[in-house]
């Protein structure tokens, strides 16, 4: 009878494990061998999200392009944003970054940047209860001073705000920021009181005010001497390449410079897909 | 209050965020019962090494089980899983499941050694040489006399273990891994629901779930082996 | 050896040489703590020994050196003529049974496990033929319905009971009682005295540690008295009771009776 229940045990027990081995060589078979490997920050809507779990977007169009012209295979993988940069440079287990990557200084000295593919605009996202003080429809940095303000970690907002708080109209205004693990947890963030505003790039925001009732997003602009000349805190991305992978930078460029040849009603490819993964375009 | 209730709603009623979810679960599930396997493996293991004499054939063992949980205890998890994923397993295209299972096993084989150990040290001494004066075996005392009964003073621990394994897999959607937690977030995310709470809620259910139906488990198993200690007639 | 199976066999018939068990300048030191500072003695068979001394004078240390629970730190322990090393005291300790003054019943076990575990393991009986022989042992000391329990429900007069029989059921030559009535209740070592007798009568050869002086009286063939580690006087029971020799030993048992 003991016999018995042990042997029934040992056998469900062999029998569970052999299931879970298999859904996970399952699950690595899945992994082709990759020729190179680009590094993404998921969710990032449109450039990378998850569908079904796959990763798609603006970035990963653009990375199968290369896939094809090269004739190579690439694999995309989803890892920490605040690491990519430091992935990059090193080259073990990356050979490029695609995740909306503003051009800085500091990153180019660790990497080689491609041709810039999109402008994007900083915005700040707040709670209709408590908006900032307005310039007509945008929001200058000014207004920001003495209040806590959140973005992602290492993006470009977090950078733009710790740059102001450090040497720039903030600075010395008792100004806070925290680093969230996420623009979403950001915009979650401000529902619980924990900040008062987030900065995140345009198409994030508008996503995230989109789907929250209560949260709404201007753009964020440099002041100038008069309310004309404010201008907006723009910023570039671009693709990170790993310094010895020349033959992967240009291969970069050149599919970069053909999706943004304007096409005869002035649109770019990288514009189509921008539009497409918003679920703006009946594509 | 009730937008709360309307987006859970939302959750459950949409196949893709269902879906979403269920794939991210059993991506903890499958980390969680190979890490568990290997923490067991190989903690009994070290566990074995540390409770055996001090010889000079034992010394040096001991000496790396000691080191070995040691720094393993007195590491934060998250910096374990990254030095995994980017220095030791810094290879390209190496699948992340198994750096993920490698890194939970080799962390709970430290505590599942450490609660091993004390369940083995916490039989009386008598027991074994009850065995010695029958002129037993190491093996046999070991076997049938000192492993049950270290067994009853392990599972509850052990049990504990398993819990603190399943939770902490948490960890792993740190380094893009596609567990319930990304799920959660994903769901959360600008292009889904746009707000983490709800998702968040739901995973932390999907976890609830999973450790009372092992804690169920292992009081179940408790309870048998604990029939020897019942007073009474049988 | 009887057909009715109730009696309880000893190993006398199957002793080869004239003297059992030789202790040759024995020393047992626990790190720095010497615990037996050289004893020597001898123990043939059919005697029946009771050692005493008083608490800490390493009387149970003594007892544990002669099947190596503890492993002498020099000296020689001789076994019907063979010199026990760590190789041999396996096969030895089959032959040298030991009752513990915690009954050291293993607790996962039932009673029957318990009695049957080392003769079947060691191949001494088949499962069947031990579990009869552990039956016809258990209705002796009146406990047959016990069987199947567990220790944990088992009183301590029967706990020590049971673990008599379970050393029994190896037919040993020599059995070593390390203070077995110690951890009782008046009531119950009553029961266990008079087992420890019935062996006894039967020719059983008997170490024992223990402070029951009516007992020791009763049963000795000869009496050790152990201080400091080392045997400070010996006799017969009648002698050593009523006209011991040495101051220490008048002192202790002054104290005691």
């Amino acid at each position: 009878m003991h016999k018995v229940k042990h042997l029934i045990i040992l056998v469900l027990f062999l029998a569970v494990t052999a299931v879970m081995g298999l859904s996970v060589w399952w699950s690595i078979s899945g992994d082709a061998e990759a020729d190179y490997v680009v590094e993404t920050n998921v969710p990032f809507a449109p450039f990378e999200f998850y569908e079904n779990r796959q990763i798609v977007g603006v970035d990963v169009d653009i990375v199968n392009r290369v896939a094809e012209k090269m004739n190579k295979k690439i694999q995309i993988k989803n890892v920490e944003f605040d690491v990519i940069i430091d992935n990059v440079e090193a080259g073990r287990i990356a050979d490029a970054g695609a995740a909306g990557l503003t051009i800085t200084p500091a990153r180019e000295e660790k990497v080689n940047f491609t041709i810039p593919y999109y402008d994007s605009v900083q915005y700040v996202i707040f709670s209709e209860e408590m908006p900032p003080s307005l310039r007509d429809d945008h929001v200058v940095w000014e207004a920001l001073a003495g209040f806590r303000l959140g973005s992602q970690i290492g993006s470009t907002g977090y950078l733009f705000i710790d740059d102001e708080i450090e040497n720039g109209v903030l600075s010395g205004t008792g100004t806070t920021l925290k680093g969230i693990d996420s623009h979403q947890l950001a915009a979650d963030a401000i529902k619980a009181h924990i900040i008062d505003f987030a900065v995140a790039d345009e198409l994030v925001a508008k996503f995230i005010v989109e789907k929250n009732p209560g949260l709404l997003a201007l753009p964020l602009y440099y002041s100038g001497k008069t309310r004309e000349e404010d201008y907006p805190v723009e910023e570039s991305y671009a693709i990170a390449v790993n310094k010895e992978r020349g033959e992967l930078l240009e291969a970069f460029n050149e599919v970069l410079s053909e999706m943004m040849t304007e096409n005869s009603e002035g649109q770019t490819e990288i514009d189509r897909l921008v539009l497409k993964y918003m679920g703006l375009s009946n594509e | 209050m009730s937008n709360f209730f309307s987006k859970i709603g939302e959750l459950f009623s949409t196949p893709e965020y269902i879906d979403s979810l269920l794939h991210g679960f059993l991506l903890t599930i499958q980390i969680s019962y190979f890490a568990i396997l290997i923490g067991i493996l190989l903690g009994t293991i070290i566990a074995l090494v540390d409770t055996a004499k001090k010889t000079k054939w034992t010394i040096v063992p001991k000496f790396i089980c000691t080191v070995y949980t040691t720094i393993i205890r007195g590491t934060p998890m998250a910096l374990q899983l990254f030095i995994m994923f980017f220095v030791i397993f810094a290879v390209k295209g190496f699948p992340s499941i198994i750096i993920a299972i490698v890194a939970f096993g080799l962390n709970s084989a430290a505590y599942t050694a450490e609660v091993i150990r004390g369940g083995i040290l916490s039989v009386d001494p008598g027991q074994t040489e009850a065995g010695m004066a029958l002129g037993l075996s190491q093996r046999t005392i070991f076997m049938k006399i000192v492993a049950p009964q270290a067994i009853k003073n392990i599972i509850p621990a052990l049990g504990n273990e398993i819990i603190t394994v399943i939770k902490e897999t948490a960890i792993v959607s740190m380094v893009g891994m596609y567990d319930l937690n990304m799920a959660a977030k994903d769901i959360g995310s600008g292009q889904n629901m746009a707000s983490y709470i709800v998702p968040m809620v739901v995973a932390a259910l999907f976890y609830l779930v999973t450790i009372y139906l092992i804690t169920f488990i292992v009081k179940r198993i408790e309870k048998g082996l604990r029939r020897s200690d019942l007073r009474g007639e049988e | 050896m009887s057909e009715n199976g109730s009696e309880i066999k000893t190993g006398i018939s199957q002793a080869g040489a004239n003297t059992d068990l030789v202790v040759r300048n024995l020393h047992k030191a626990f790190g720095k703590n010497k615990v037996i500072n050289g004893i020597d003695f001898e123990l043939k068979e059919g005697e029946r020994v009771v050692v005493l001394g008083p608490s800490g004078s390493g009387k149970s240390t003594f007892l544990r050196c002669i099947n190596w629970m503890e492993e002498p730190t020099s000296g020689e322990i001789i076994f019907d003529g063979e010199v026990v090393t760590a190789k041999n005291i396996r096969r030895i300790r089959r032959n040298l049974g030991m009752v513990f003054q915690h009954f050291n019943l293993i607790t996962n076990m039932t009673v029957m496990e318990n009695l049957t575990l080392a003769p079947v393991k060691l191949k001494l009986m088949s499962r069947e033929a031990a579990r009869k022989r552990a039956m016809e042992l258990l209705r002796h000391i009146g406990l047959p319905k016990k069987a199947d329990a567990y220790p944990a429900s088992l009183s301590g007069g029967q706990k020590q009971r049971i673990a008599i029989i379970r050393a029994m059921m190896l037919s040993p030559e020599v059995l070593l009682f390390d203070e077995p009535t110690s951890a009782l209740d008046p009531e119950s070592i009553g029961d266990v005295l008079s087992l420890i007798s019935e062996l006894a009568e039967r020719g059983m050869t008997i170490m024992i540690v223990t402070h029951e002086m009516s007992f020791a009286k009763e049963i000795a063939t000869r009496v050790v008295f152990i201080d400091k580690g080392r045997i400070i006087e010996e006799g017969e029971p009648e002698e050593f009771f009523s006209h011991p020799k040495t101051e220490r030993v008048k002192e202790f048992l002054g104290k005691v009776l």
